[in-house]
Formats: structure tokens, sequence, C-alpha cells
């Protein structure tokens, strides 16, 4: 017992001879699950302004907690995680966030959006892109998309939508390839990880192609002109990496017993998901077929009548099948996305005719959601004249944060990473 | 449930016209936008997730546009932006309060996914939830003095990434005043 105490950081022997009600007296021996409890997490308990821990302290006392984070090697960012312990299962858990905010909202704000066709708004966009690095695109589009309700933007050229669509499934694609070949959750095999990491790279290759130079940043159009030979050489890339994907895919159909480790951890009902306003995989994993591609007025996927990808029982292993699916999903949909392009424009007309002028007194609020690899992006840019009100960023990873502590209840310690990576929560996203 | 307008239709309907300061409808992103007064905010919350005709069960967002500080009246204009998951219908709840009382009814027992966002809405901008079962920083940390999303917390202001120990013990009490730029 002695040598499990020196291990817990924080946890401290009673001191039963200072605590003696009678002195001199033969000592009583400590109870066990005494010794079990940090005495800083006790007080923990006890500070309900800073950082209160639910729960009756006397449920606590077969329980071990501890605390999870806030640096873990598995994860790129910091999240803290209180979980309390009853054997490996987890009983309850409390995460906490904030280590690294940005202060992305407070930044935007301070962009002049005088010339709103011009350096502000590539500014504003930019600053809004940095709150999910590795993939900036949903929230560039999503900026770029509530600008051109400020502006009054008639008509943006349709191959520019398309390109902004396509550019949007390629982002899912390598999102969700870059969830499944995490450590935490890639197969078991070395051949079909070596495929999907392959993939991954085609993936980020093809993206980060389009992305070069601000390309999507464009008010009224793209920023940099694309044209037919993009097209052409994206589609021949596409057909190797549907064919690396679907060989994986058919591969763990096979084997039938690919994601099994996964089944029922991590589970989250339908109704706790929608309480918790989850979006995107986590969510259509539950059964619920929430999908704002199926009801898109801004982008094309109007011309593609998506279907969602559901999966039952809300599990882990649900949330692999539901990528899995939109993986193969999102591989037709560009292609099909190529085909509709014609020999139009893709850059912004001119702008003069375009913009609206800002005069009003009141405050205009103009948002715009999409649908994002790990759910539901969301923009709100409020003006009071040319003057930028609030920026407000919406990510499905805030979402799926607090509902951490839902999810991973009932799972074993050594699930959570993989949990936690399951749900595509990316910690920039929170510490916005 | 088409047509726009439908949401504030039937909340009007069940809860009378005074309810609403405006019923509008919105842009592309937001079907329709239901300003209503503080005393019946959680209510409205409330009926549009039950009423079979909205079926609103999703709070996607939740934050507050503030008017600047030299607006007394109506100073936090706070947006719930609502989904219904099943019918695609967006709308957004709005709600004005005064800046010497900036406290709205808490949307945690409509809504699970308000914990989070009213313990952001508070750090942000100092808006308090009454109700909330956990009230506590979380993008803050205890001590930090101020709400950044003010408007009259300056950008360039800094402090102490790390708490001094006396600012530790400083209990995070809701409504307090933004610090004095």
């Amino acid at each position: 017992m002695r040598h499990l105490l020196e291990q817990l950081p924080g946890a401290q022997l009673p001191d039963t001879v200072g605590q003696s009600q009678a002195p001199g007296l033969p000592l009583a021996p400590p109870d066990d699950d005494d010794l079990l409890r940090p005495s800083g997490e006790e007080l923990l308990l006890g500070a309900s302004a800073t950082g209160a821990w639910s729960g009756a302290p006397s449920a606590l006392a077969k329980h071990l907690l501890h605390t999870f984070g806030p640096l873990h090697p598995a994860l790129s960012w910091p999240v803290a995680l209180r979980v309390e312990l009853d054997g490996d299962r987890i009983v309850s858990a409390d995460p906490e966030v904030g280590f690294l905010h940005q202060g992305l909202e407070k930044a935007g704000e301070q962009i002049d959006l005088r010339e709103l066709r011009g350096d502000g708004a590539l500014a504003l966009i930019r600053c809004v892109a940095r709150a999910n690095p590795l993939a900036p695109l949903p929230l560039q589009l999503a900026t770029v998309l509530a600008l051109e309700k400020h502006l009054g933007v008639a008509a943006v050229p349709n191959n520019a939508t398309v390109w902004r669509t396509v550019a949007l499934e390629l982002n899912r694609i390598r999102g969700h390839l870059s969830v499944l070949i995490h450590p935490a959750l890639a197969p078991d095999r070395a051949p079909l990880v070596r495929k999907l990491t392959q993939a991954a790279r085609t993936a980020s290759g093809l993206l980060d192609g389009l992305l070069l130079g601000d390309t999507f940043c464009g008010v009224g159009g793209l920023r940099r002109a694309l044209d037919a030979d993009e097209a052409r050489s994206m589609l021949a890339t596409l057909k190797d990496l549907r064919a690396a994907v679907h060989s994986v895919q058919h591969d763990l159909a096979r084997d039938g017993r690919a994601h099994s480790r996964f089944e029922g951890v991590g589970r989250i009902t339908a109704v706790k998901a929608l309480a918790h306003a989850l979006t995107g995989p986590a969510v259509r994993a539950c059964g619920v077929a929430d999908d704002l591609r199926a009801r898109d007025r801004s982008l094309s996927y109007g011309a593609l009548n998506v279907v969602p990808v559901v999966a039952e029982g809300g599990c882990t292993a649900a949330r692999l099948r539901v990528l899995h699916g939109e993986l193969a999903q999102s591989l037709v949909l560009v292609v099909r996305l190529l085909a509709m392009l014609d020999a139009g424009p893709t850059v912004a007309a001119d702008a003069a005719t375009q913009v609206s002028t800002f005069r009003d007194a009141e405050i205009v609020v103009r948002a715009q959601a999409l649908e994002a690899q790990n759910g539901e992006t969301a923009v709100t840019v409020c003006l009071k004249g040319a003057h930028l009100q609030r920026v407000r960023i919406r990510t499905a990873s805030l979402a799926a944060c607090a509902a951490l502590g839902t999810v991973v209840s009932s799972a074993r310690m050594d699930d959570a990473i993989a949990i936690i990576v399951s749900l595509g929560i990316v910690g920039s996203e929170v510490d916005r | 449930m088409s047509e726009v307008g439908a949401v504030g239709a039937i909340a009007t309907r069940r809860l009378g016209r005074g309810a609403f300061v405006r019923v509008a409808p919105g842009d592309d992103a937001i079907d329709e936008l239901l300003v209503v007064l503080a005393p019946r905010w959680r209510s409205t919350a409330l009926l549009l997730r039950d009423d079979a005709d909205t079926r609103m069960d999703l709070l996607m967002d939740l934050f507050a546009i503030d008017a600047g500080a030299d607006v007394v009246e109506n100073r936090y204009v706070i947006n719930a932006v609502l989904r219904s998951s099943s019918l695609g219908y967006r709308c957004v709840l709005q709600c004005s309060v005064a800046a010497h009382e900036p406290s709205l009814d808490s949307l945690v027992p409509v809504h699970a996914s308000a914990n989070w966002l009213e313990r952001e809405l508070y750090d942000m901008h100092g808006v308090g939830a009454d109700g909330h079962p956990q009230m506590r920083p979380l993008l803050l940390y205890t001590g930090f003095v101020g709400h950044p999303l003010r408007r009259d917390y300056r950008a360039t202001k800094s402090q102490p990434l790390v708490p001094s120990i006396d600012n530790a013990r400083v209990p995070h009490v809701i409504g307090e005043d933004a610090e004095t730029p």
C-alpha cells in the first residue's frame, strides 16, 4: 500500500497520531479506502467556486480520484480530465479546458473592415481559421459566406461554388483518415495502417494544393483561379485514392472483427447526444440522420442529394463505421462535383457593382453554418456600419468536449484516448 | 413547416403576443429571429423544444453581442441558436439584458449543451445564468479580472497567465463589473 501511495501524486498518509482524539491509546489502523484518496482531490471537493466535483463525498470513499492530463503524449492539445475511477472503470469525468486560450474572437473584432474586399476581409478570415490550423477550410468558408451575405453579393460564379464544395469534401476525407490512422483507433494489421496512412498523405496533398495562395479566402469567388487541368489531375489522383480506401474497407469488412474491440465503448444515446448538441459523425453514430449537407443552400450539395450516413449504437465502433461510410461517400461526391465544372470563371467578378454600403446604425448579424468533418461549424459576423461588433466561432469540438464526461462514463480508463479521438475533438477549436 | 414564420406563429399562439418584442424572418443560415422579453427566455426555449411542430431539440450556440459601454439598457444582446435535428429548421432566440443587471435564466434545464455555453458567456461577457448548476470559469482561470469580450475591455490589456496567490483566492463572483480600461 505504501508503495502504491508513493506512486500517486498528491497522496498522503493520514496522520493518525496528530488526528487522534485520544492520544496515548492504541491506534486504529487506517482504512484502505482513505489511503486511496489523494489529499489534493479532497480539497477540490470542498472548493465549489474553483472546481466543484459534484457528488456526495461519502460516495467517493471507494473510488480513486485522478487527474488525467492536461498534457498527454497521444493528444496534440491540452485537456485535463478529472476522473473518478472504480478499478479501471470511469465512474464520472469532468473535463477542464482553457489552457491555451487564443482569444481569436477578440482579435477578430480588432480588424478594420473598411476595405472589406481587401486586406480587412483576408485578415478576418485568416484570424478565424486559426481556430483549427490543421483543417482551416470550413472556418474560412463559413467566414467568407457570412461576409458575402453582409456585402449582398448577388451571385458567386458557379465554378467557385463547386470548387468550394470539392475542397470541403476533400477536407472531410482528410479529417476522417487522420482519425482512422490515429494509433488509438487504427486497425491492428500493419498493412492496412500503411495503406490508410498513404491515403491520408494523398488526400492532404490534394487539399494542400488547392489551399495554396488562400484560394478559398476570396469574397464573391475564389481568390486564385482554378482551371480544368487542376480538375483533371485531381481525378487521376482520386482514382488511386478510391482504390486504396476501397481495398482497406474490403479487408476490414472481410475480417468482420475490425472494430469489435470498440463495440459498446464510449456509448452515448441519441437523446443525450442531442441534448449536448453533438453534430457530425458523433450524432449520426447514434442513429440520427442529421447532416447539414442534406439541406444545404449555400454550396453545391443541393444537386447531389446527399443522404446522411447513419449507424446504430452510439459507441466508438459506430462512430468508426460512420467515418468509413462517409469516406467512401465523399470520394464519390468529389468525382461527381468535378463533373459539374464548366468553362465559366472561378474568381470574383468586379466588386464595385456588388458591394452594398455599410451605413447601418444598427448591428447587423449574418451567420453561416457548414457541415465540417467533425460536425457543424458556424461563424457569425456582426457589423455596425463597417465596424466589426462581434465575431463568433462555433465549432463541433466544444460541444463534443462538453459531452465528454457523459461519453467516457463507464468506459475503461485505457479507452479514454480512443473515445476522445473518435469524437473528432480539436483542442484549438475549444480554446479558440 | 416549410414557410418562414411558422415558428414565430406557433410561439406567439402559445405564449401570447406580449411575450415577444419582435418576430422576423432571417437569412439563408437562420430561418427566423424571435426576440423575447427576459422573463420568457427559458419558457420560450422549452416550448420550442417540446412543441411537436417546432422540435428545436438542439441548442447549437449561445453568445452575446455587446452594444457598447455607452448603452445602459439592452447593452448585451444574448443569442441562442436553436435547430431542429429532424426538421432542419433553425432560429435564433434573442433577448437583451441591461448593463447593471446582466443575467438571464439558465437554459441548462432545457438543453444540457447550455452548461458550457453559459459558463463561457459569463467568462467572456459577465452575463450570468440564474440557476446554472456549476457556474465556474471555463476558458479563463479563477482570478482573471474582467470579461475579455466586453467592448470596454482593451484588447491590448495583459494579465498574468498564472494567477498570483492573492488573485487565486478571489472568488469568481457572478455579477462583478468589468474592470475599467
